[in-house]
């Protein structure tokens, strides 16, 4: 049952994070333009009548929303990056050996947590967050 | 426009959802400030008690194991009395309330002190509002970590929260706007439908963003959080995102994990006693 849950409280957290946690601003504020263009559109459709080249009664709210929530997230997405192969096939091994039963979720994720801390051990923190992570240390 | 419209009723449920967990959240913060303040204390007299190990025994076993085995409980109020009454044995009582006075007095700071929500700024109150639920998975998961290995672990988490809870409050002041700018075009408008539907979407994403918080808490309070590969990426993002990028060592941001093994020569000489085998 708890295996269940968390792996639906997981897919849940996926599905939403990919709209929220990216980008949250980027995405909320894709909104926010989608709705004032909207409005923007609407107010100057006796001048787009005018052109009859453009039909702007077909696009909705939502197709402006979609429109500002993908300019927004584009760039973020273009900029992603990957992870240090060594460390990815070291998490992937991690993960076929939950798959094959050979680990259980707790112990899975103690060796997670191992590769983290060597990652955290390993990079060099900028200077902000190095100071306030000693600070909270106390 | 017929009085069961969906739009209407999904919007009604998008309201009251992420309503009711906001108000219940920042209430619970508030009405869990007696517990909240006494656990801090008790974490920091177990983590001296750890430290001078001899005749703590006593406390270790009852208190400790206690609270390393339940964690997420934060109106664990048993917990705190049994620590107290021990600590009355021990004639450390004294301390204990001057503790309380000290820390109560500026529960604020210290809530964000131990929720690592040091970037938000003091005056700019609606962080709190808007993630009192994930302040209190973030206190639980520092309270209960005592053990310094839990610690640093939980530390890198508290700043992500942290950084997390930034955002979440930028997306749900975005969204508020995206609301009132939704709801005044639809006021003014003649076209009903299209300005409806502007007020239902951002109504929803908001549900959305409530829920995606409320399942980040249950994952942390159960300890389900950083358990796969796709969360475990999560933190190695966050720790190259906050790596120093004008470093003078291997390249890759990374000091070397281990040195490289030196290749060995194919023809390898053994020498025995001055006789030479290939």
């Amino acid at each position: 049952m708890s295996e269940f849950l968390d792996k639906l409280s997981f897919s849940i957290k996926l599905a939403t994070d990919i709209l929220f946690v990216k980008n949250p601003v980027g995405t909320s504020m894709g909104v926010l333009l989608g709705i004032v263009l909207d409005g923007g559109a609407n107010s100057a459709a006796p001048f787009f009548s005018t052109i009859q080249t453009i039909k702007s009664a077909g696009v909705g709210v939502l197709h402006y929303a979609a429109f500002g929530i993908f300019g927004f997230n584009l760039k973020t997405w273009l900029k992603r990056d990957e992870v240090d192969p060594k460390i990815k096939e070291a998490l992937d091994f991690i993960d076929a050996q939950v798959q094959q039963g050979r680990l259980t979720r707790i112990q899975a994720k103690s060796r997670y947590n191992e590769i983290i801390a060597k990652v955290v051990e390993n990079v060099r923190l900028d200077s902000a967050t190095a100071e306030r992570l000693n600070k909270l240390a106390k | 426009m017929s009085s069961l419209d969906p739009l209407i009723i999904l919007s009604a449920v998008a309201v009251v959802y992420p309503a009711w967990k906001l108000v219940k959240d920042y209430l619970a913060l508030n009405r869990n400030r007696q517990t909240i303040v006494e656990s801090i204390i008790l974490r920091k007299w177990v983590k001296d008690f750890y430290s001078a190990a001899l005749c703590r025994a006593e406390i270790r076993n009852k208190v400790v194991r206690k609270i390393v085995i339940s964690p997420s409980d934060l109106n664990h109020f048993e917990i705190v009395k049994k620590a107290y009454e021990l600590l009355v044995q021990k004639d450390l009582s004294k301390d204990f309330v001057k503790a309380k006075i000290v820390i109560d007095m500026n529960y604020d700071q210290i809530i964000e002190h131990y929720s690592y929500a040091v970037e938000a700024k003091g005056e700019y109150k609606l962080w709190k509002l808007f993630n009192a639920g994930l302040l209190q998975s973030a206190l639980s998961q520092r309270l209960s970590s005592i053990r310094p290995a839990d610690e640093a672990s939980s530390s890198i988490l508290g700043l992500m929260l942290g950084k997390r809870m930034q955002a979440y409050t930028r997306a749900y002041g975005y969204l508020i706007a995206s609301l009132c700018a939704g709801s005044i075009l639809y006021m003014i408008s003649n076209t009903e439908y299209s300005y409806m539907l502007g007020v239902t979407l951002p109504l929803v994403l908001i549900c959305v963003l409530t829920i995606n918080q409320k399942v980040l808490e249950y994952r942390i309070n159960h300890g389900y959080f950083g358990n796969n590969a796709s969360e475990a990426k999560e933190f190695i993002y966050f720790v190259y995102a906050h790596s120093d990028k004008s470093d003078f060592s291997d390249g890759d941001r990374m000091k070397k994990l281990m040195p490289d093994l030196q290749a060995c020569p194919d023809n390898e000489v053994v020498v025995y006693g001055g006789e030479a085998i290939a």
